[in-house]
């Protein structure tokens, strides 16, 4: 299975880090970094011999965007002239006014003009490499640092390649659709006639946005054929953690329905995507310790993700100082990667880097774990995990806040297709 | 009765040094783990005590000032006097903390205590950062 990680600004350091880099497969750059830091972050992703993908975060420009941030400025000069003549001309953001980007302002020729614009941001992006030798060769010195402090690491696995090497896959804009009614929808059909036009359009990825679930397949269907099978799909404010079994096995549907023509990747997702790994899902992706959901219409208000603690066992992220609670009174909900020294280390002896190589660590057990059980054992063992969460609750203050419903919810919600 | 929660924290502050000596120093909001803060952070010469102050005796005050038990030697919670609920001090106590009842002129201590284990890491930048504190000349 696939495995996207985002890459945030704080996490140069991190994805450094040998153990981290083992993590995942491809190193997914939002578009706002890429365009706001340009140059550092073109050397930093092209020396860092990862695969990438850079991701458009294009509903940033869709409806209102009230507070534009610089970054928001920059990622809008590469959407073309006519998104960029209409940020540059909206009202100052102190008036809390910012821009407005209505469904009818994407006519064909603008989305024309931002699915060219955009692609060939993406195209070209390997051929920065020429402009910026110095910081490129910086970079290189960092990350062959990061790694002569750890023996035996994948640089000296892994072969050399082009630090112009174009994205993994190219992805093309996308915004987010409430349903087949929305004007958004039609939006979306005018993108990906632009996207048609462009050359080589077999290669760029669609990013499926749908709200409806129950019309996400549909959707998905209604891609035109002559662009990639590899669909990225966003259900907006769909929380693995949160959203009831019905909606959860909507999903499960839509990839069994979608996988044999279909390469799908979630593109917020998280333990949830995983588990649907096993049933036909390609890939996913989230942040190095944050983003396995997002919102709409909330995307320009993200910010860093706060420290916290992955207790993996739950599947899900608890403040350091809970974290540390439950496996005090719980050991068997401590942690053996190597960042928490083998369980002996309390998620509260974790520094900001630390936690963030643990979650990637943990991340990847949850990645082998379901690559060598069943879906009837993982769903037990969840099971199994809610209850001994139950056990330990009365030994706890009340209303502390440490989840297991979700786990319960999972494991119901895969079992019209368990194996008996 | 306090107006305000920052009332009672100034008339608990007034009394920090006849609980914990005169060498006792008390800075409020102050970080502790993750994005959480301590209402009042109190430094003794060798301890640091959590004091979590809020105007009714809720369970999730309780919830709060546990946490800081991972940061500091002692926690307490600090109610008004009047507003002191017996369980609620028997269900802090059974987890380590302290009970404090304010008042006008008779601030003290009605459940001790236990000593916690501070993770040690948290400790010593608490610890640090008091020292920063003091040299700015803005302690107590």
């Amino acid at each position: 299975m696939l495995h996207c990680l985002a890459y945030g600004n704080a996490d140069q350091k991190s994805f450094r880090d040998p153990d981290v880099r083992d993590c995942f497969e491809i190193l997914t750059v939002p578009s706002t970094i890429a365009s706001y830091y340009e140059d550092a972050t073109a050397a930093f992703v092209l020396s860092s011999q990862l695969d990438y993908i850079i991701e458009p975060r294009t509903p940033l420009f869709q409806e209102h965007l009230q507070h534009p941030r610089k970054s928001h400025y920059t990622l809008a000069s590469f959407m073309g002239t006519t998104v960029d003549s209409r940020l540059i001309s909206s009202p100052d953001s102190e008036d809390n006014q910012g821009a407005y980007f209505p469904a009818e302002f994407y006519s064909v020729d603008v989305c024309n003009e931002v699915v060219a614009s955009f692609i060939d941001f993406q195209r070209q992006y390997g051929s920065r490499a020429d402009s910026i030798t110095e910081k490129l060769e910086r970079y290189d010195q960092l990350l062959r640092k990061a790694h002569n402090e750890a023996p035996g690491t994948i640089e000296q696995s892994s072969p050399d390649r082009s630090n112009k090497r174009e994205p993994k896959y190219i992805l093309c804009p996308y915004f987010a659709v409430r349903d087949f009614s929305d004007r958004w929808w039609d939006v979306m059909r005018r993108i990906w006639d632009a996207a048609q036009k462009v050359d080589d359009p077999e290669q760029i990825s669609p990013i499926v946005s749908m709200m409806d679930i129950s019309s996400l397949q549909e959707a998905i269907e209604q891609v035109p054929s002559s662009l990639s099978s590899r669909v990225f799909f966003w259900i907006p404010s769909f929380r693995e953690h949160k959203v009831e079994v019905g909606k959860l096995q909507q999903l499960i549907r839509v990839v069994c329905g979608l996988k044999t023509e279909y390469d799908l990747m979630n593109l917020y997702g998280g333990c949830f995507s995983i588990l649907l790994g096993k049933l036909g899902l390609d890939g996913f992706n989230n942040g190095l310790g944050y983003s396995e959901s997002r919102d709409w219409p909330t995307l320009d208000s993200t910010g860093a993700a706060p420290a916290r603690y992955y207790v993996r066992k739950l599947h899900t992220y608890l403040p350091t100082a809970t974290a540390t609670a439950l496996i005090e009174r719980d050991n068997t909900f401590a942690c053996g990667c190597n960042v928490c020294n083998y369980d002996k280390k309390l998620p509260s002896d974790l520094n900001y880097h630390e936690l963030k190589r643990h979650f990637a660590l943990a991340r990847a057990w949850e990645l082998r774990q379901a690559e060598k059980r069943s879906l009837s054992d993982l769903c037990s063992i969840m099971l199994a995990t809610a209850e001994r969460v139950q056990r330990v609750l009365p030994r706890l203050p009340e209303g502390l806040g440490i989840p297991s419903d979700h786990l319960i919810r999972w494991a119901h919600a895969f079992e019209p297709w368990l194996e008996h | 009765m306090y107006k305000s929660e920052a009332d009672l924290v100034t008339e608990f502050r007034a009394h920090v040094c006849e609980l914990w000596g005169d060498l006792a120093t008390s800075r409020i909001e102050v970080r502790c783990h993750g994005q959480a803060s301590m209402d009042i952070l109190v430094t003794t010469p060798t301890e640091l005590i959590a004091v979590e102050a809020k105007l009714y005796h809720s369970r999730h005050l309780i919830v709060q000032a546990f946490l800081h038990r991972y940061c500091v030697d002692f926690v307490y919670i600090a109610v008004p006097e009047k507003r002191v609920i017996e369980a609620r001090s028997s269900e802090a106590a059974n987890f380590g903390i302290g009970v404090i009842a304010v008042a006008n002129g008779s601030t003290r201590i009605i459940k001790e205590a236990r000593r916690a284990k501070p993770t040690q890491r948290i400790r010593q930048r608490l610890i640090k950062s008091d020292v920063h504190y003091a040299s700015a000349g803005r302690n107590i």
